[in-house]
């Protein structure tokens, strides 16, 4: 019984199917489809139509798997993302593991920790590696110091800078993923395992490792398929050998001058991308792009094929001749040994993440006009600089307004079509979530590249709706994620009790579900906003010549000169978003104290 | 809403005054008159109700009683206005509530784990049925302060419900539940939360509730010990179908079948034969040489016909070997339950018995493997249908 359950059919008057209506609220969904429809779907299938239009047919795509240049990127792509995966696998699963073992204050400052660069624009976090790797950043200035090496080594443009910056900005996706499967874990089933008689390493490998399993592949999964599309990073911090496939798009200085050869790049681009969607969805179902798990397993499990069995059988006495005696023998294994490796790969973590930031604060109160290290002396020149300067302070301007604007149209088209997911009883939810949500998966070159064409025509290229339009494209999907969530947890039998005691469909939204959610829609609202506010991709191919978003203004600073201006809004970004984190928390603790 | 502060007429618009708030001068007034008929609802191809027809009187408790799946919460829900029907229909005071919203209804409602609003205080949690009535604030102070007291929470008004112990969520949801005097009040297995000493107070004091206010109660449960303990009649549901309605004794001594039998008590049910066939009495055979006396409901018997028979724990007693028309057993194992003792014995035909009884003062329990010999008296076996 529930909100979800429509009333009896027949005999139904007017002010009936009203109610009936809010009741089986399907049709929330249908402004975000429609959204979608215009700004997501069309814009996709022209761009598909465009790279075989005219008499091109399929030598576009031919050129790409032909050119050496680009069959290269493309295997180099899939290498350096595999490498990045796996490496945020190494050290994301310790940390995600310290963070859950973690408790009271120190968990907070540990999720924090994790939480907070992961709010820090993409952009940002690579000048912040290219100051830490620098000829003159404090790396290099701590190896000639200890005496080393004798010359600064050349750190960055390199493949190594590429591999672990790409790490550290995806890293934060892996170790929430992964702790996300691991709060999920009951606790005392550890512990039973201990009673059993299973040593600290068996009560992992046997008992949390499987459980997390899937976590560890859902994150691995969405770290290698964000990789794909990077070219940020890649521009600013590899050399001429690491080449992404992704930034062959942005490298042209006219989008429409090469016909449909681009367009055919981003198709294949997409095509990969997809493929990769494909094959993990079979594994852990399309729910591991939002975060969310499969509902049941698959009755195919249940029956064991005698292949399948034959294997089983042969891995189960691998398991009793080796596995098992080897396990007990480690049983021996001291804890802390245990504790001490996951510690150090957890502190790595936590460094890589933490220090290019606070790097980059410290730099951003140097009195020099050079990048040195430590900063020969401090003062607020480059915050005078950037406060005092129109043209900083115009884009800066543009970007809050973009940011608001995308904010305002995700949160209403998220959370109408968050209750019309979560309340109605519509067919096939899955499939729908999954359409609403792919945005997120999807390459931001080629998203940015399909609607090129599209705003030119609409002539909406530059103007301020027109780019957060854009931006919502990726905020809906986040909003309808969170808000989702928050309307799955609200207790039906609370609205029952406001509806039984008086109060119409209307009150019962605004008195009992509206207050549930609110903590859900303010996230939200952060989310949606930061999103937009540290876009760099969309804007590059949207905001046409006229205007200048903050982070196109940071990434024409940080690829024509290195100065500390960039370290200034890195800052500025890190205040504030320590600022709404506190904010929320606060308000949080207000409302469970009162 | 005119009928604020005045007697509700009753007639054509009594549905409609009752959504509103009653006066408290009319608080001793009885409740509604419910009358379900041929209500089923059906999920795909399963049927969660099926067929049900139920009589409640103005100002009667009855009970819902059921194991989970039986439909007791569907059918409360239907009457709630949450689910919707298939078939059939509810009368509350003689008029249909098809298509009468749960707001429109106004009934009063205890959820199961309390569904307190956790961003309300207690006082604005009690008030929110007023508010939603409209009624004016002084009226509402008034109402929610007396409330309030009625449950002895005078002292936690302006509390939030995380900052209540169970019980004290409990009694405030009963008093959310209440505080407009509605004609009828719905309670989904509300004590289900609460350990047992809290749950045997919070019964009481819902006894004493519906005494005072003499409001219809509705109430479902799957404990038959609380069923027995609260309900001026309770119906007995079993796959969506209503198997046995009546007094809590009557459905204690003559239950309708088995499964009404097991469910509700403890008890033995025998194989029997019958040998003779009296009024209102037979005269059965369990086992080889064991006969004895058992009342039935009046069904037609035939002699040698196999029956079932229902004996009570509580009504076997351990006799001496020599008594007339004792029945050996086995026991199997006995355990001391404080107040009593349970004693489970073998038949050597092969049923088994159970029997609760005083523990011996001289301390000489019947251990495993003892022979013990038991009887019961010719009124306490009763046939099942």
């Amino acid at each position: 019984m529930g909100a979800g359950v429509s009333t009896a059919a027949a005999g139904a008057g007017p002010r009936r199917t009203a109610r009936v209506d809010l009741r089986n609220p399907a049709w929330l969904l249908a402004p975000a489809l429609l959204f979608f429809a215009f700004l997501y779907v069309l814009p996709l299938a022209d761009l598909l139509h465009l790279s075989v239009a005219g008499e091109a047919g399929l030598s576009y795509y031919a050129r790409v798997f032909e050119v050496p240049l680009y069959r290269e990127s493309l295997v180099r792509t899939f290498g350096i993302a595999a490498a990045v995966a796996a490496l945020c696998a190494l050290f994301g699963y310790p940390t995600a593991l310290l963070i859950h073992r973690a408790r009271g204050t120190w968990k907070l400052v540990l999720t924090a920790a994790v939480v907070l660069p992961y709010f820090i624009s993409v952009l940002i976090r690579t000048y912040s590696w290219m100051v830490l790797l620098g000829r003159n950043g404090p790396l290099n200035k701590l190896l000639v110091g200890l005496g080393i090496v004798d010359a600064p080594l050349p750190l960055i443009f390199n493949r190594a800078s590429v591999l672990i910056s790409i790490g550290a900005v995806l890293l934060p996706l892996m170790v929430l993923t992964v702790g996300g499967s691991l709060a999920r874990i009951d606790p005392l089933v550890q512990r039973a395992a201990t009673a059993s008689g299973a040593g600290p390493l068996a009560v992992f490998w046997r008992v949390l490792f499987p459980q997390t399993l899937p976590g560890l592949l859902a994150g691995v999964l969405l770290v290698f398929i964000s990789a794909l599309g990077f070219f940020i990073t890649p521009s600013l911090l590899g050399g001429p050998a690491d080449q992404m496939f992704a930034m062959h798009i942005t490298q042209q200085a006219d989008f429409l001058a090469s016909g449909g050869f681009l367009q055919s790049l981003a198709a294949v681009l997409l095509a990969v991308t997809l493929l990769v969607v494909a094959v993990a969805a079979r594994f852990l179902g399309l729910e591991f792009i939002w975060g969310g798990q499969r509902a049941s397993k698959p009755s195919r499990e249940a029956t064991q094929g005698p292949v399948a069995s034959w294997r089983r059988t042969v891995l189960d006495r691998a398991a009793d001749l080796f596995g098992w005696p080897l396990l007990r023998l480690l049983g021996a294994v001291p804890a802390w040994l245990g504790r001490g490796v996951s510690g150090a790969l957890a502190a790595v973590a936590f460094l890589t993440l933490l220090l290019p930031i606070a790097v980059a604060a410290l730099i951003s109160f140097s009195d020099s006009a050079y990048m040195r290290f430590p900063p020969p002396a401090y003062s607020l020149r480059w915050y005078e600089k950037f406060l005092s300067d129109p043209v900083w302070m115009s884009s800066l301007g543009t970007s809050v307004a973009v940011g608001l604007l995308a904010t305002v149209i995700s949160v209403v088209l998220g959370t109408a079509a968050a209750f019309g997911l979560v309340r109605s009883s519509l067919p096939g939810k899955t499939a729908w979530m999954t359409f609403l949500v792919s945005p997120l998966i999807v390459p931001g070159v080629v998203l940015g590249l399909s609607l090129y064409s599209l705003f030119l025509r609409a002539g909406l290229a530059g103007s301020i709706p027109g780019l957060a339009a854009a931006h919502a494209i990726g905020g809906i999907p986040l909003v309808l994620v969170i808000v989702a969530a928050s309307l799955q947890a609200v207790d039906l039998r609370q609205e029952q009790a406001a509806a039984v005691h008086g109060a119409s469909p209307l009150r019962v939204f605004w008195f009992v579900t509206l207050p549930a959610i609110r903590p859900g829609v303010l996230a939200a609202s952060f989310f949606a906003f930061l999103h937009s506010f540290d876009d760099l991709v969309l804007s590059m191919f949207l905001s046409g010549a006229r205007m200048t978003t903050l982070p196109l203004r940071l990434w024409g600073n940080v690829n024509y000169k290195l100065d500390p201006v960039p370290a200034v809004v890195a800052t500025f970004e890190v205040a504030l978003i320590v600022a709404g984190l506190f904010l929320a928390r606060s308000a949080w603790a207000v409302r469970k104290r009162s | 809403m005119s009928s604020i502060g005045t007697d509700i007429p009753l007639g054509a618009h009594a549905l409609r005054a009752s959504a509103g708030v009653r006066s408290a001068a009319s608080s001793s007034s009885i409740g509604s008159r419910i009358a379900i008929r041929g209500l089923s609802r059906r999920f795909g191809r399963f049927t969660a109700v099926d067929n049900v027809d139920l009589q409640i009187e103005p100002g009667e408790f009855v009970t819902l009683l059921g194991p989970s799946g039986s439909g007791k919460t569907t059918l409360l829900g239907a009457i709630a206005g949450f689910a919707a029907v298939d078939e059939g229909d509810i009368l509350v005071d003689g008029r249909s509530v098809r298509g009468v919203p749960p707001h429109q209804r106004g009934f009063g409602m205890v959820f199961q784990h309390y569904a307190l609003f956790p961003h309300m205080t207690v006082a604005q949690n009690v008030g929110f049925p007023l508010r939603m009535a409209g009624l004016g604030r002084a009226e509402s102070t008034r109402r929610i302060g007396e409330t309030l007291e009625l449950l002895h929470l005078g002292e936690y008004a302006g509390r939030l419900p995380a900052q209540l112990s169970g019980g004290q969520q409990q009694r405030v949801a009963i008093a959310r539940a209440i505080v407009r005097r509605p004609r009828v009040v719905l309670m989904d297995e509300p004590l289900s939360a609460l350990d047992r000493r809290l749950r045997e107070a919070i019964q009481i004091e819902i006894r004493a509730l519906h005494r005072t206010l003499g409001t219809t109660i509705v109430f479902v449960t799957h404990d038959q010990g609380e069923a027995l303990a609260l309900s001026d009649r309770i119906a007995v549901l079993d796959q969506g179908r209503i198997v046995q309605v009546g007094t809590p004794g009557a459905l204690y001594r003559e239950p309708g079948n088995e499964f009404v039998a097991r469910f509700v008590g403890e008890s033995n049910v025998l194989d029997a034969r019958v040998l003779r066939v009296q009024d209102d009495a037979a005269v059965l055979q369990a086992g080889d040489a064991h006969s004895f006396e058992a009342r039935h409901a009046g069904t037609p018997l035939a002699v040698g016909q196999p029956v079932k028979v229902l004996v009570r724990p509580e009504r076997v007693s351990l006799v001496a070997a020599d008594a007339a028309g004792a029945l050996a057993a086995t026991v199997e194992s006995t355990v001391f339950l404080g107040e009593i003792l349970r004693i489970d014995a073998a038949l050597p035909g092969g049923g088994k018995v159970q029997v609760r009884c005083l523990d011996p003062r001289d301390g000489r329990r019947p251990a495993m493997g003892d022979t013990v010999h038991l009887a019961w008296q010719a009124g306490d076996a009763w046939v099942l249908a």
